[in-house]
């Protein structure tokens, strides 16, 4: 019995890893603090993110149709395995809250500040749980139909936003302070880009004459999203210019701004549809990794009874981070960049290099997967 | 009133899993499934009755900040 | 819809209490709009209401107009925030978060300083439409018709509020005698506080640098004072051009503007090149004469309302972080040269002019 037995296509897996690093950055614009050399320090975080993937993808390719928790008990051994994979899960829960409660504070602040935060967060966990309890494959489609949609949108935002746009809102080029700037540059590439660790978890359902593909298509789909990311920095840093500091939500408030002729203005309602589609990815993705983890760990013969369960204790944890919108927003820039260097760089890159030096995996063909 | 819905909602979750789980005779999963959905319950509960719990974001923050404090000084 | 009402304009004066703030909102009155076909309307009966409160904060008095008014005051489709004189020159800056703050307020509005009290504004006469917000909106909406008044949102407001260098301005609205509500003139900001005006001609002076003046009559005049010319500007295009040399700081302005001959009450024959050529000289004059008044305004006032602190920023970032938190004892003393290049294009259906000579 197969835990998981959907299959991903390649445009599946694209469209995925698109909707995903667009996610919450979108919304929040980690970052911020380098100020009008925002678009430097992302394309610094995006190089940083890629060198992340490039561990990522050689670890699925070397260890093809494994998972993150299968590849720690090959690496690590059963009982180390098993406590970093553990750890990984409790990461992915978190990761899931957190996504959730950037999402229900974003909705809550901009469409109806007088509903409790927790109905936001609830309706989006029940339907990231119905996702999930549908498996990879139809998660995967989801991105195919919104991943679209969403750079569609996109696009269509900058352009009607051309004539607010100022360039000389980003210059002049560079004059920061080296620190900062890597401040800057790590947390974009941790909060998007390092966050891609969660596909650990799916690549392992990559269809199977496609494994060798990964890296290549992975890396590529990196950078496409990173230029439609990019594009989006550049729209919001060169119309809010200084204002960007102080408002919450950098696109949204960009998004308001657009007026062309009296008849294209008031489209936030749009925009926010395309930012519901890609947080509901991005929160599906790393709840289906901490699920079926969990469930592979446990060595159960189903991860669907733990999606519920796990579902309200991330919605309890969601809520529980932070009492008000502006913690979140610290922590994110101050705390989570420090704190998920194990997670997105530490452990990868240790497993890798002991993959390496112990030439694993052993038998390099014909490894039946154990569970079966 | 909120516990109410709290223990509908936990047990329309129970109604929707466990009778298939049992149908199936899938045991060990049932076992981890009332085990975590009992931890889901004690947290909503605590939650839902105004327990204050410790937030994770103030663990993390802890336990960063006790390693960077040695590392700013460095720099 | 029944329970809320529509704001158009926001009013903001000092209250007579100090430290209190007193908020005048122009709404929508709906009891009054006739069903079309019942023959109403007519006279000055227009369905707007003016509500005022006072607060020690504006989300304080806002919420106020709940004691009187059954609708809720709903924000997304007002027009224009306009300051009372008295309160800008204390400073906005008190006055302006809860509009960055809140989600209703969209930061398109337009901001204005009114000439005396904000409410008195609301109370006066919009010429053609019914409420003040929609008159002013729909002026500044075609400010390039004159390019001698500065549209300013609440967006640019903010934006020149957080630079360190750039100061605010925005229009100024006043009641003219016939009741009517007009624009005149700009406000200028030193930080939050207004600290004095331009006049509509030196505001196409700033327009001018801003790269905003995109239209306009400017009118020569001629060695003889009883005859004149006017030049519909087009379009213009401004490059701002910092330099440091030797310790000094200068900054060049080269404009380019483009226009048409629009009327001349001169029997001159103005159909040929060295003549035409005359006229291209005259508006170039005008063009660089309105700069420097507005510069000269600037220096005065000792606020960089040309985003001139920014232009050295961009071009010199290293320099710059010793000058930034000094630019109060630079800009005075910044030299300006202005270099203008005008083009006439057309000279609409007419070649020459059909006045006896």
């Amino acid at each position: 019995m197969k835990l998981e037995g959907g299959q991903i296509s390649t445009s599946g897996l694209s469209f995925l890893l698109i909707c995903y690093i667009f996610g919450s950055t979108i919304i929040i614009i980690p970052g911020r603090e380098a100020e009008h050399n925002i678009w430097l320090a992302y394309i610094a975080g995006m190089t940083e993110g890629l060198i992340f993937a490039f561990i990522y993808t050689t670890l699925a390719q070397r260890f093809p149709q494994k998972t993150l928790i299968e590849i720690n008990d090959l690496i690590y051994g059963p009982i180390l395995g098993k406590l970093i994979s553990l750890s990984y899960i409790l990461y992915f829960l978190q990761l899931t809250a957190l996504i959730l409660r950037d999402f229900g504070d974003f909705f809550r602040g901009v469409l109806m500040p007088e509903t409790p935060l927790v109905v936001f967060i609830l309706f989006s966990a029940l339907l990231g749980a119905s996702a999930v309890r549908n498996g990879i494959e139809v998660i995967a489609r989801c991105s195919i139909i919104i991943g679209p949609l969403a750079i569609v949108t996109s696009i269509l935002v900058t352009l009607m936003l051309l004539p607010q746009m100022k360039i000389t809102n980003i210059l002049p080029i560079g004059d920061i302070p080296l620190k900062d700037f890597i401040k800057a540059s790590h947390t974009v590439a941790s909060v998007p880009f390092g966050e891609t660790i969660a596909f650990l978890m799916v690549f392992a359902f990559m269809e199977k004459e496609k494994v060798k593909n990964i890296r290549k298509l992975t890396l590529l789909t990196i950078i496409l999203g990173s230029i439609f990311l990019l594009i989006n920095i550049f729209q919001t840093a060169c119309t809010l210019g200084k204002t960007a500091q102080i408002t919450l939500y950098p696109t949204f408030t960009a998004i308001r701004l657009i007026n062309i002729g009296d008849v294209f203005t008031r489209l936030e309602a749009l925009v926010i549809f395309a930012f519901l589609g890609l947080g509901f990815l991005k929160l599906t993705v790393s709840y289906y990794g901490a699920t079926l983890g969990m469930a592979q760990i446990l060595k159960l013969r189903s991860y669907l009874p733990l999606v519920l369960p796990l579902g309200v204790i991330i919605v309890v944890t969601s809520i529980l981070h932070f009492e008000n919108t502006i913690e979140n927003i610290v922590w994110t820039s101050d705390i989570y960049p420090y704190y998920s260097i194990p997670f997105q760089i530490g452990i990868p890159l240790l497993s890798l290099l002991i993959a390496m030096v112990r030439k694993l995996p052993k038998q390099k063909t014909g490894s039946k997967q154990q569970q079966k | 009133m909120y516990i109410i819905l709290l223990f509908l909602g936990f047990g329309g979750i129970v109604l929707f899993e466990a009778p298939g789980l049992i149908y199936q005779k899938y045991w060990r999963e049932l076992i981890f499934f009332f085990l975590f959905l009992g931890l889901a319950f004690t947290l909503s509960l605590l939650a839902v009755i105004g327990i204050k719990l410790p937030s994770p974001a103030e663990i993390t923050e802890k336990i960063v900040n006790f390693f960077l404090k040695p590392l700013s000084k460095l720099f | 819809m029944e329970t809320l009402a529509f704001v158009t304009t926001i009013g903001i004066d000092k209250a007579e209490e100090p430290g209190k703030v007193e908020l005048t909102l122009q709404t929508v009155d709906t009891t009054k709009i006739s069903p079309p076909g019942s023959g109403g309307g007519g006279g000055d009966d227009k369905p707007v209401l003016n509500l005022k409160k006072t607060g020690n904060t504006v989300f304080e008095a806002i919420r106020k107009f709940n004691y009187e008014s059954s609708r809720r005051p709903f924000f997304p489709h007002s027009q224009a925030l306009i300051y009372g004189e008295e309160i800008a020159r204390e400073g906005v800056g008190k006055y302006i978060d809860f509009f960055e703050r809140d989600p209703e307020i969209r930061r398109n509005i337009y901001v204005l300083v009114a000439k005396g009290e904000a409410s008195k504004i609301l109370e006066g006469q919009p010429p053609l439409e019914y409420t003040v917000g929609v008159s002013i909106n729909r002026v500044l909406d075609k400010y390039s018709t004159t390019s001698q008044i500065i549209p300013i949102t609440l967006h640019d407001f903010l934006g020149r509020l957080l630079s360190k260098t750039t100061a605010p301005v925005a229009p100024i609205v006043l009641v003219n005698k016939e009741k009517n509500i007009t624009l005149a003139g700009t406000a200028v900001f030193k930080e939050d506080k207004m600290i004095g005006e331009l006049t509509p001609r030196e505001t196409r002076g700033l327009l001018w640098v801003l790269n905003k003046a995109k239209g306009g009559i400017i009118t020569l005049e001629l060695p003889n004072p009883n005859e004149k010319i006017s030049i519909e500007v087009i379009n213009s295009q401004c490059k701002i051009i910092p330099e440091i040399k030797d310790n000094k700081l200068k900054i060049t302005v080269e404009i380019r503007e483009e226009g048409n001959l629009g009327e001349q009450n001169t029997p001159e024959d103005f159909s040929n090149e060295k003549s035409w050529d005359s006229l291209n000289k005259l508006t170039a004059g005008v063009i660089r004469s309105e700069v420097l008044a507005a510069f000269k305004k600037a220096q005065e006032f000792n606020a960089d309302i040309f985003g001139f602190g920014e232009a050295f920023h961009r071009k010199y970032p290293a320099v710059w972080r010793e000058i930034e938190d000094d630019w109060d004892n630079y800009f005075p003393f910044l030299e300006l040269t202005v270099k203008v290049e005008s083009t006439i294009r057309e000279s609409g259906l007419a070649i020459k002019s059909a006045m006896p000579k």
